[in-house]
């Protein structure tokens, strides 16, 4: 979720309560002040009618009750204080046939020696009515500010944003390979502000360690490779002197062998870091169905040599965007993980597919944990000559690459899945 | 035929200039960046063999600097780096070649032989050694004028052959020629022995010369005398 959307589900989680105590505190006041009008114009009702009956004949008090339902008058023996007196009552409205509330006025008064009692009571507003239409008002109320806060969001996460998402987009895209100096624009706001500086200082930092990482490599593999260099070609001159036995070219051949094999470790050892330090960053698209038919031409000897069948299956092979180099190295070793593990007239399966790609070969079942199958120097088959690092390679490549892949072993075939 | 090796490492530059002076080569060396400079400004080579790590300076501005002296000298990077950045930026800068350390020596030999075909005769696109000649443009083969039905991989051989005549050749630095870097190496040993026996037999079944002799426990050699 968004976080201005999450803000505004707190803004709004918030409002709710205050605008509740807002629409109560209303209803208290315009009550009140709806009742202070009610009295005042009791009070003066008072007078007037007090007024026109003391000029008038006393004895008739039915003349004066009779003439207005909301004035009241008898006698009393016993006045209370003279003043007045408020009170809410309710009284059954005949118009609008229920129980409305009424506003009345009691007070006390002299006439001629004689102490009367008058009652004014006047219809007083509907307090359910009010609370409905504050209720109403405060429901439009929220339900403006609710759109209010859509729209300004959407303004607000477009420009005040703007720095912050640009930052994001560049994050995700920088490649280590090549950066500039301080590739995140300074921000007029304070905190993008401090977040660029905080990720320039970072991607600096990281790149500067990234460089000496890859310098270390870089120098490693030259101090291994020169000394293996030394040996190769010098096993090449050794072997051109004539008085070499045949005893010893047969020494010296299984000392190149070994040779082979170490400058061979050396060098999947450095492409696999080489891969984890991201170092291939050229690309170009790639047919698949048009590499892996290379690919599979390249092995044509060890296919015909354990008169492997070949099955292949493309539906749909996509074009996907890869680095030659380690597109080359990733099919080249499932075909060859495919060959080296199969077994004599065995078959391997190739399915290519919009979207994932299946190897499949036969071949016996794995002893061992199936889960430590790309694992470094991971080995099952001792007596199958390998360094135990292709799959790692292949595992590597696909992570370089977000693809997900899969090993099962079903129906004698080792399958290998490859999600793009 | 001038050539000069630039490498730091002094074992391998003295291997390598061993092997090129058998060939007939003019070696001269250089082992940091001021001496190599120095002497592509002072002489003219056919062809530079150039590490990219030496004292001093960088491979890549030596070839930086023959290109400026508008030099046609054939260039051959050969370098520890794996690193492909190195690689494309030798081969953007003007080298003709990329050869990653560790290789072996008639590797190295035929490629300069290759980028001095190219570079001396142009348009000469053919090697003719006695009875046998080959079409490199069009990769076909003959023998006494008629054309040789042999597969690439025969083809490959046969041109390797030829570049490191009478030298004892191991397996191993055939089988790296031939096959893939990535490829398993372990059974192509097997199919290398197929290999050189049906060539053999073409090149004899058109009246060439046995040339190709196994020597045992090692390798070939390609012997014409």
């Amino acid at each position: 979720m968004k976080l201005l959307n999450k803000s505004t589900i707190y803004y709004l989680v918030f409002l709710l309560p205050i605008l509740l105590a807002c629409g109560i505190i209303f209803y208290f006041i315009i009550s009140q002040q709806i009742n202070a009008n009610a009295d005042e114009a009791l009070v003066a009702q008072k007078k007037l009618t007090i007024e026109s009956f003391i000029v008038t004949d006393s004895s008739n008090l039915h003349f004066f009750n009779d003439a207005d339902d909301d004035v009241k008058i008898r006698t009393v023996q016993k006045p209370l204080a003279l003043q007045n007196y408020f009170l809410d009552t309710l009284a059954y409205d005949s118009t609008e046939m229920e129980m409305i509330p009424f506003r009345e006025l009691k007070s006390y008064f002299k006439k001629d020696k004689k102490y009367f009692e008058i009652i004014i009571t006047r219809s007083n507003f509907k307090s359910d009515e009010l609370a409905e239409s504050i209720a109403l008002m405060l429901a439009i109320m929220f339900a403006l500010i609710l759109i209010s806060f859509i729209f300004i969001n959407r303004y607000v996460s477009r420009k005040l944003f703007k720095p912050f998402y640009k930052s994001l987009n560049l994050l995700n895209t920088i490649s280590f390979a090549d950066i500039k100096p301080n590739p995140f624009n300074p921000s007029t706001t304070k905190e993008f502000q401090e977040l660029n500086i905080a990720l320039n200082r970072m991607t600096e930092k990281m790149f500067l360690d990234f460089n000496n990482q890859k310098q270390f490599t870089e120098n490693a593999s030259h101090e291994l490779q020169t000394p293996l260099a030394v040996i190769k070609a010098r096993i090449d001159l050794l072997i051109q002197n004539k008085d070499v036995t045949a005893e010893i070219m047969e020494q010296v051949q299984e000392i190149e062998k070994s040779v082979n094999k170490l400058s061979l470790l050396n060098k999947s050892l450095l492409l696999l870091s080489n891969i984890e330090n991201k170092q291939f960053d050229s690309f170009n698209p790639t047919q698949l169905a048009e590499l892996i038919d290379k690919t599979i031409l390249e092995f044509d000897e060890h296919l015909k040599n354990k008169s492997i069948s070949l099955y292949k299956e493309y539906n749909f092979p996509p074009t996907l965007v890869l680095n030659s180099l380690l597109a080359e190295i990733l099919f080249s070793n499932l075909i060859q993980n495919a060959i080296r593990h199969n077994i004599e007239n065995g078959i391997i399966k190739v399915e290519i597919n919009n979207d994932y790609l299946v190897i499949s070969n036969s071949g016996a079942s794995l002893k061992g944990n199936e889960h430590t199958i790309f694992n470094r120097f991971a080995k099952f088959n001792p007596s199958v000559e390998s360094l135990g690092l292709g799959l790692a390679i292949v595992k590597q490549i696909c992570d370089y690459y977000n693809f997900t892949i899969q090993y099962s072993y079903t129906g004698n075939l080792h399958i290998f899945r490859i999600v793009f | 035929m001038k050539v000069l090796i630039i490498e730091d490492e002094r074992s391998l530059l003295d291997a390598v200039e061993k092997y090129l002076s058998t060939e007939g080569y003019l070696c001269e060396t250089a082992t940091d960046y001021n001496s190599a400079l120095d002497k592509i400004n002072r002489y003219e080579y056919d062809c530079i063999v150039v590490d990219i790590t030496i004292p001093n300076g960088s491979g890549l501005q030596i070839i930086e600097e023959l290109k400026r002296l508008k030099s046609n000298t054939g260039i051959i990077i050969i370098s520890a780096k794996h690193s492909l950045d190195d690689k494309l930026k030798g081969l953007q800068l003007g080298s003709d070649d990329y050869l990653t350390k560790p290789f072996h020596l008639p590797e190295l030999n035929a490629r300069i032989q290759a980028i001095l075909r190219r570079k001396r005769f142009d348009g000469n696109n053919f090697i003719v050694f006695n009875e046998i000649k080959v079409d490199t443009l069009a990769r076909r083969a003959f023998v006494n004028e008629r054309e040789l039905s042999i597969t690439l991989k025969e083809y490959d051989l046969l041109v390797y052959f030829l570049a490191n005549k009478n030298r004892v050749i191991s397996k191993s630095a055939i089988v790296e020629h031939l096959w893939h870097d990535n490829i398993d190496q372990s059974d192509t040993y097997n199919f290398l022995y197929t290999h050189i026996k049906n060539l053999r037999k073409k090149l004899l079944e058109l009246g060439s010369a046995d040339y190709i002799q196994t020597i045992y426990g090692m390798g070939y050699n390609f012997k014409t005398n």
